[in-house]
């Protein structure tokens, strides 16, 4: 039982721990830009756009 | 259950005969040929079913569950397991302060029951001469003793019995049990595949089985009876410490279930907190400028309608939150009616707009560098995002369906809090009115999408301790928890 205990325990310590670190979500900001920055540097990009769909999702050009 | 005294004429009491095994031989009891062992498709589809039966190689009779022969040629399929029992013929033990010895074992099977379907009855007599009755079933140990009804009416009504002025339906208790298995000192002598009506129901709390036949009437009441009873009173030695280590198991692992079924509603609730979290910045709408609007363009040959909007700015001044942006298609102002509208929304500091509108004055400064806003080596953006919302219907091989997406969200925490503006890129294949774009944003949200897995882990751990806190078992025979 204890180990059950302990278990839930962590398990639910550790996801709160990474939600509350804000874990794996997208960064805005400085990290951002600096991340583009180097993205640019290796590709140049066309405009940016979606045009047409055959589907939900679209087709995706540019950036 | 219970006994038929009176059809053989034996002493209730002293059960002397000794019941026969034996198998006839496998012969069509019609015409003597050798008979073999087949089956009967019923049903078709999902629905069919093979039926096991037994049919003369000679004549090409069937024989199916519902005949005696038939439980004869497969005796061998009802036969396994019999050892798998807390009794045994023999053994002696004391129930609430009588003494019993098990003298006589049956087994019967569900003659609507293809499959094998059974269960076993031990007698038992008392140092006193009287019977008892144990019930082996499905893992259950039941009692039953001869009783007598204040009242019994079986024959006034064909649909059911009065029974202690209670009516009970023959058809929802009635079925067919069939011997077919026999040994030690019976009151009468069974046959193998001998068929008895009987009537399975509760009363006041009691199990109450009726077995009737032409002649005569039989009633048993009986009770379920803990396996510890069973064990202390017949096979303490022998079993006591496995039934003890089967327990302790059983209950750690049913509590170990309710652990994490705890840990499941914990993370749901904290889901659902998580889910209506955040606080409001202040409604944006109303600083919507509108750059360009429905701008025909065409890109591969195709015609779209182009679109820029600044909204804001907006005052960012969180480092430590999570952001949530919502961007959705205002219906008020214009539904999106089967068709579709992408958009981008970037993110950009005030500071760099203001740059824009430095370089050139007013809205033209902002629109001739937001058009080009790609083709700059610094990144303008702090962050952007992508989506489409979509309207469709159609017919499948159910009819007509129509769905539809009109919103999209984002989440992101920002390292370099601020006033920022959210511009937005807009592509349709119509055009489409500027004021039905409605962008709102969150702060200070609480981010779930992990908590899921935690719900997924504890549910498997869940099912697994369940199962085990139902079916664990170091004894040789079956046991229902409790």
């Amino acid at each position: 039982m204890w180990r059950a205990i302990v278990v839930v325990v962590l398990a639910l310590g550790g996801v709160y721990w990474m939600s509350s670190q804000f874990v794996g979500y997208n960064r805005a900001g400085n990290y951002y830009i600096g991340k583009q920055r180097t993205e640019r540097k290796s590709v140049r990009v066309g405009s940016a756009g979606y045009y047409g769909r055959g589907r939900p999702g679209g087709i995706r050009t540019g950036k | 259950m219970g006994t038929e005294n009176e059809k053989t004429g034996t002493d209730e009491q002293s059960p002397k005969k000794k019941a026969s095994p034996d198998l006839k031989a496998l012969k069509c009891s019609a015409c003597g040929g050798d008979i073999t062992k087949t089956h009967r498709v019923e049903g078709s589809g999902e629905d069919e079913e093979y039926i096991p039966i037994a049919r003369c190689l000679n004549c090409g009779k069937e024989y199916d569950q519902h005949s005696q022969e038939y439980y004869e040629y497969y005796a061998d399929m009802f036969r396994r397991d019999l050892d798998k029992s807390v009794f045994k013929l023999g053994i002696k033990g004391t129930i609430d302060g009588v003494e019993y010895e098990i003298i006589g074992h049956i087994r019967y099977q569900d003659e609507d029951e293809w499959e094998v379907e059974t269960w076993d009855e031990w007698l038992a007599i008392s140092s006193e001469g009287t019977y008892r009755y144990f019930v082996e079933e499905e893992g259950e140990i039941y009692s039953f003793e001869e009783y007598t009804p204040n009242s019994i009416d079986l024959a006034t009504d064909p649909s059911s019995i009065e029974f202690e002025g209670k009516k009970v339906s023959r058809e929802r208790t009635r079925y067919t049990a069939r011997i077919v298995f026999a040994e030690g000192e019976l009151p009468w002598q069974p046959e193998i595949g001998e068929p008895i009506t009987v009537y399975d129901f509760k009363h006041q709390g009691f199990y109450i089985t009726i077995e009737q036949d032409e002649d005569e009437v039989s009633i048993t009441r009986g009770t379920v009876v803990p396996h510890g009873v069973i064990i202390d009173a017949f096979r303490g030695a022998e079993f006591k410490d496995a039934y003890e280590k089967t327990r302790r198991k059983r209950s750690a692992y049913a509590w170990r279930a309710r652990i994490y079924g705890i840990g499941i509603v914990a993370a749901i609730i904290y889901i659902i907190y998580a889910a209506v979290s955040g606080d409001s910045l202040p409604d944006i709408s109303k600083t919507r400028r509108v750059l360009v609007e429905n701008e025909v363009k065409v890109e591969q040959g195709k015609q779209v309608y182009a679109s820029q909007i600044l909204f804001g700015p907006a005052v960012f001044q969180r480092s430590n939150s999570l952001y949530t942006v919502r961007v959705a298609v205002d219906s008020a102002v214009q539904p999106l009616r089967l068709e579709w509208q992408s958009f981008r929304l970037l993110l950009i500091k005030e500071d760099r707009i203001r740059q824009f509108e430095s370089r050139q004055a007013g809205a033209d400064g902002i629109r001739t560098a937001l058009a080009e806003i790609d083709e700059f080596e610094e990144p303008v953006e702090s962050y952007a995002f992508n989506g489409d919302f979509w309207d469709e219907e159609g017919y499948d091989d159910e009819g007509k369906w129509h769905e539809s997406d009109t919103s999209g969200e984002t989440d992101f925490i920002l390292d370099d809090p601020g006033s920022y503006y959210l511009y937005v890129e807009l592509f349709s294949e119509k055009p489409r009115k500027s004021g039905a774009i409605a962008i709102s944003i969150l702060e200070n949200v609480k981010g779930f999408r992990y908590f899921f897995i935690p719900i997924v882990l504890f549910s498997v751990l869940l099912l697994v301790n369940h199962y085990r806190g139902k079916n664990y078992n170091e004894l040789p025979f079956e046991m229902a928890n409790h």
